[in-house]
């Protein structure tokens, strides 16, 4: 057990080094602080290592332990390489409090994230293998074939013999990539790990967030997502959805930064994250085009020469077109067969289904607003979305329509669906709509610094004439 | 020439009533903003504050629980008793053999855990590969179901617990 865990330390600290070259490349790793991106660095190295051993995996490539190693540091140099083709950036400074009431809501909100992110660790490490159905029924036996069969393999007790193999393979990809410095399975360390990567999305939040949000608004907002029970509760958890929600929360941010101080580097990070959602489950891939559609189009109003680097936003979802390819050489359903978008111009089906649309949406807007749920997070965060609108229409318009949109489309599937409803609900609707609240909650410090004023969206035409402040500074455009 | 004066006067004098009227309106704003940013925060920390009792159950709750006997990797097959089949299993059948799994009825077996059976064994039990024909199989786990029943040649029968035998099929 010991071997796994220092296997499994081995296994991290070369996912941040792979993730810290991505950044340092990227030159985020010196505009935000070299020593403050360390949970960045693991969360980006993480993500940025699911998608490269995923293609490899889909295009029948599938390391050893070595080769596990070797994908890790070649993880770290593409993203180096790739990073240095973006600008580079002067370190950023951190927003001041002025105020001493400001520092007393700085200072409980920081003590609070603490509080819960080592509850959560310690939770974690003291738990066992995770008992969700799908984590032991599917997701983790899918990680154990890759791991004992060399990548995704057809045959008995191959990749594509379990439930859902349509799934995308980066869980298990990554599950099986952890289990070769461990030694052997070990599902009972991964909580621990899920959990790792829980406070690294945390800490990621914080640290791009320091140079545009107030100490004073931003570790609060924190403080009520990381204490948020659905949150809460499911950092130590195994199932990749809260996943999915930290890759497109991450995403959010990016867009919303790039959007705000068009610094390409949120782009090259935003891809990245929308990457590794898109191969990660099928909500990320849904989700994460919605996002790039509503970015690409608002950074279109912004301007043609703002529009046109967004287009590479494209690139994330497009990591799942590898994936697409593999199911289909290889005879399997290229999409679930627990529903089908065709049905939605079947007008004799849906009308058979109105019973099933207002079930849901009512049990769906319960796990996005109920308080014993996600606390306040979703009527806050849509709160400071609509204070935004005045200031940063630019962002808080598509965050709105994301988050409309995304819902909508959750629910269409629970519509639209073949299994029981009543199953189908309980089964997964409150994890999947987590998305949601987590997305939410992230951007809601950005959004009431925007709705301040703290920070502003730069004016294409203006930028180009005047000089672009130092982040905190006030700004003379607008 | 005196009227366009005053007129000019007039529009200047508008002009400025509407620019104060807009600055009034502009600050009236910030304050509304500044009051809600600070209600935000206030309600952001309420909300955490008021949730800080389930971390602090939670983590002493997993510190007990782990004292138990169970092993750590096992653990979701308790919930269905499934443990000591699952660790006889893994002992009793080589790591490179094929099984199946047949249910029998005798005495009937609870429908949730008829359901976790295999896919708890192909969690459990890797790298043996499950196949869901018989005639393939080296293995087979019985789960209260007599191996004379089950229509193949019976090499060896091994206990794993009350409930299922390991099976070795003779070819």
């Amino acid at each position: 057990v010991i071997r796994a865990y220092v296997g499994l330390t081995v296994f991290d600290i070369l996912v941040c080094a792979g993730g810290f070259l991505t950044l340092e490349g990227l030159g985020l790793a010196r505009f935000l602080g070299r020593a403050r991106s360390l949970g960045l660095a693991f969360f980006s190295g993480w993500a940025a290592s699911g998608v490269v051993m995923s293609l490899a995996a889909c295009f029948g490539w599938y390391p050893g332990p070595l080769g596990v190693a070797g994908a890790l540091v070649l993880t770290g140099a593409i993203g180096f390489s790739l990073g240095r083709l973006f600008p580079r950036s002067e370190p950023a400074d951190g927003m001041g409090t002025t105020s001493a009431a400001e520092r007393v809501l700085a200072i409980v909100g920081q003590v609070l994230v603490a509080f819960a992110l080592i509850c959560a660790l310690a939770t974690a490490a003291a738990s066992s293998a995770d008992g969700n159905w799908d984590v032991w029924a599917f997701w983790l036996p899918k990680a154990n074939a890759i791991y004992y069969f060399h990548g995704l393999q057809t045959g008995l007790s191959g990749f594509s013999t379990f439930a859902n193999p349509e799934y995308p393979p980066l869980f298990p990809v990554m599950t099986a990539a952890t289990y070769h410095f461990m030694g052997g399975a070990h599902p009972a360390l991964l909580p621990l790990q899920a959990c790792v990567l829980g406070v690294s999305f945390v800490a990621s939040v914080a640290v791009v967030l320091r140079p545009y949000v107030r100490a004073w608004i931003l570790y609060p907002a924190l403080a009520m997502l990381c204490l948020a029970p659905e949150f809460w509760g499911r950092l130590g958890t195994v199932l990749p959805d809260q996943l999915v929600g930290y890759f497109l929360a991450g995403a959010t941010l990016a867009c919303a930064l790039w959007l705000i101080e068009r610094r390409k580097a949120w782009l090259g990070l935003a891809t990245l994250l929308l990457a590794a959602a898109s191969l990660t489950k099928t909500e990320g891939l849904m989700l994460g085009v919605l996002l790039v559609v509503l970015v690409v189009a608002s950074s279109f109003v912004l301007g043609r020469v703002v529009g046109l680097p967004a287009v590479m936003l494209c690139l994330g979802p497009a990591a799942y077109l590898p994936w697409r390819r593999w199911l289909a050489a290889h005879d399997q359903p290229l999409s679930t067969a627990n529903y089908s978008w065709s049905k939605l111009f079947d007008p004799h089906y849906l009308d058979q289904r109105t019973h099933r649309l207002s079930f849901a949406a009512g049990h769906l807007s319960h796990f996005v607003f109920s308080q014993s749920i996600w606390s306040f997070v979703t009527p806050v965060g849509l709160a400071a979305a609509v204070l935004a609108l005045v200031a940063a229409p630019e962002i808080a318009l598509p965050l709105l329509a994301w988050v409309g949109i995304g819902f909508a489309g959750l629910l269409t599937t629970y519509w639209i669906g073949v299994p029981d409803i009543h199953w189908y609900i309980e089964t997964s609707a409150q994890r999947v709509i987590a998305t949601l609240p987590i997305v939410v909650g992230t951007a809601t410090p950005l959004l009431v610094s925007l709705a301040l004023g703290h920070v502003r969206v730069q004016p294409y035409a203006a930028r180009e004439r005047t000089r672009r402040p130092r982040l905190g500074e006030p700004d003379p455009v607008g | 020439m005196a009227r366009a004066d005053m007129a000019s006067a007039m529009a200047r004098m508008d002009m400025a009533w509407a620019g104060a009227s807009i600055g009034r309106v502009g600050s009236r704003l910030r304050d509304v903003l500044k009051v809600s940013a600070v209600a935000i925060a206030a309600l952001s920390l309420y909300a955490a504050v008021s949730r800080t009792a389930a971390p602090i159950r939670a983590t002493r709750g997993a510190l007990r629980a782990n004292a138990g006997s169970t092993p750590r990797d096992l653990a979701p097959a308790a919930r269905f008793s499934l443990v000591p089949l699952i660790a006889a299993a893994k002992r009793v059948i080589p790591r490179d053999a094929v099984y199946t799994v047949v249910i029998g009825k005798n005495p009937p077996v609870d429908p949730l855990t008829a359901e976790a059976i295999q896919p708890m064994l192909s969690y459990g039990i890797a790298p043996r590969r499950y196949t869901p024909q018989l005639a393939d199989a080296d293995w087979v786990i019985t789960y209260h179901q007599s191996s004379e029943a089950l229509g193949v040649k019976v090499s060896r029968e091994i206990g794993l617990d009350a409930d299922g035998n390991a099976v070795r099929v003779a070819r």
